[in-house]
């Protein structure tokens, strides 16, 4: 028979044996892209698979870079980088709106973000015909364009939520201290939704940094992205796994950098959230 | 304190947009320079939008606010040269309650030297030195009442709104509190607070009480102290 005590280490033991094994899955897929980041053709093609490179291999990463690749993950910076600012600003300022305001009725924004639930697939075409038709294919504008419309809404619906967790009375003590309207969104509104304004401006920096489709179709060389250029490495007739996996690291390091930095920002704006 | 300025309305009434029945109908109200007065009701009265067409957080449908002798009711709350000071306490969270106290000051540039001067001043006759470096979550019901109090008088307004100050608080808080704002009110600094509580009321020189929008008594005040109330009286307009 059991202690309490013992059922209590045994609960524990499995618990932690579950954790374990959970965190090894999914930490498993990114262990094997960087080894197979720093590893020869050989060793990534030898069966049975190595685990680990005999030694730390740097000529994918140095490929990358050394055939103006490179230029492809400034590309995707740039475009990720702006429309989520532009997304921001516009989102926030519109979500204020509809959040003090109501604006457009009580509607509006269940209408705005069933525009984000519209699958890419089906507008895709009549936007790149629309894009052919401007001349907006494989520039700057025309990217950034429709990155910053299709984060819109998402921004919009999350920053009402937070804008409506704010206590009203807080804008009308302002008010009263002396702020203007654009001054009580600088001083009072965007301080308090902090954690929101992060969680936010990181997803959707995100859905940028990896959207694909749309890159896929509107850019052909001077604006191509990075999911494009590792896209295009994948060929009926052969996958370049080195190159591949060096542009995935390089792909993902910076968001995991951020999301590292800023993760106590995000779970708490992600919460705070949660109920609206 | 600055000098003391009255408040008078004019007909005020209001009509919320898709509202079947009015909000306020033709409210005529004179409220004296430096009053200490009170505004009660039931929920739902009126009362809370009278205060807030006073302060300029609503606009009235019809009818004029005047502040002193300058009619308001087109001036966004920031002109109005009011403070308020909210039941649930409004202190900002993300600034210490030093910078809530000054925020006001700071926004109207007032300069430096004499911001410190009103800050030390204002904590120390409300007894909130020890928590100026304090965020307003790490301080009790009582200490955030006086610390929005703080904030209120510190900008040195001619009119003091407040909305049931004491509606959060225990009976003993609520007392200090309604305390300050008596010896505020006796330093010039014309008062009006909004309440559901009579015994809170019973404290203000002057009351009116309001019902479905309308005031249906307004009681003056007793013409010597310990002397009973003048009692109810029909409502009254005019200018200050």
């Amino acid at each position: 028979m059991m202690t309490v005590r013992q059922r209590h280490a045994l609960r524990t033991a499995v618990r932690l044996a579950a954790a374990a094994a959970i965190t090894v899955l999914f930490l498993f897929p990114i262990y094997w892209l960087f080894m197979i980041s720093f590893k020869t053709p050989e060793e990534i093609y030898s069966f049975p698979p190595k685990w680990y490179p005999g030694r730390i291999h740097f000529d994918n990463y140095a490929v990358l870079f050394k055939d103006g690749d490179a230029i492809t993950v400034w590309n995707s910076f740039v475009v990720a980088g702006m429309s989520t600012v532009i997304a921001m600003f516009l989102g926030t300022i519109c979500a204020y709106s509809l959040a003090r305001y109501r604006t457009g009725g009580e509607h509006l924004a269940n209408w705005i973000i069933s525009q984000r639930m519209i699958p890419p697939i089906a507008v895709v075409f009549p936007i790149f015909l629309l894009y052919v038709y401007l001349g907006w294919v494989d520039t700057f504008t025309g990217v950034i364009l429709l990155y910053t419309a299709f984060n819109l809404p998402y921004v919009i619906w999350m920053m009402r939520g937070y804008i409506l967790d704010i206590p009203r009375a807080l804008e009308e003590s302002a008010l009263v201290d002396g702020c203007t309207r654009w001054q009580v969104l600088w001083k009072v509104v965007f301080p308090m939704a902090r954690a929101g304004l992060f969680a936010t401006a990181i997803f959707t920096f995100v859905f940028a940094w990896n959207e694909f489709l749309f890159a896929f179709l509107l850019t052909k060389e001077k604006w191509v992205t990075l999911p494009v250029r590792l896209g295009s490495t994948i060929t009926p007739f052969q996958t370049d796994w080195g190159f591949l996996t060096a542009g995935a690291i390089v792909s993902f390091a910076p968001l995991l950098v951020v999301v590292f930095l800023l993760q106590r920002e995000m779970v708490r704006g992600v919460s705070l959230g949660a109920v609206r | 304190m600055a000098g003391a300025t009255g408040v008078r309305l004019d007909g005020v009434s209001k009509l919320y947009a898709g509202a079947e029945r009015t909000a306020l109908q033709s409210i005529a109200l004179a409220i004296e320079p430096g009053s200490f007065f009170s505004i009660l009701g039931p929920s739902g009265c009126g009362k809370t939008t009278l205060l807030r067409i006073i302060a300029g957080f609503e606009y009235p449908t019809a009818g004029r606010v005047w502040i002193g002798d300058r009619d308001v009711t087109p001036l966004s709350p920031r002109d109005r040269d009011i403070a308020m000071v909210f039941q649930d306490y409004a202190l900002y969270p993300h600034m210490t309650v030093e910078h809530n106290i000054t925020f006001n000051l700071r926004n109207r540039r007032v300069p430096r030297a004499e911001i410190a001067l009103r800050l030390k001043e204002t904590a120390r006759i409300l007894g909130i030195e020890p928590l100026l470096g304090k965020r307003p979550a790490q301080l009790s019901g009582g200490e955030r009442q006086r610390v929005a109090i703080a904030r209120a008088v510190a900008g040195a307004p001619t009119v003091v709104l407040a909305d049931e100050p004491t509606g959060n608080l225990d009976s003993a808080t609520g007392a200090a509190v309604l305390s300050l704002l008596e010896e505020l009110n006796q330093q010039g600094t014309t008062i009006i607070i909004i309440t559901h509580d009579h015994a809170v009321a019973a404290r203000m020189r002057r009351r009116i009480e309001m019902l479905d929008g309308r005031i249906i008594a307004d009681t003056s005040p007793a013409p010597v102290a310990g002397q009973a109330d003048a009692g109810p009286q029909p409502a009254q307009g005019g200018p200050s």
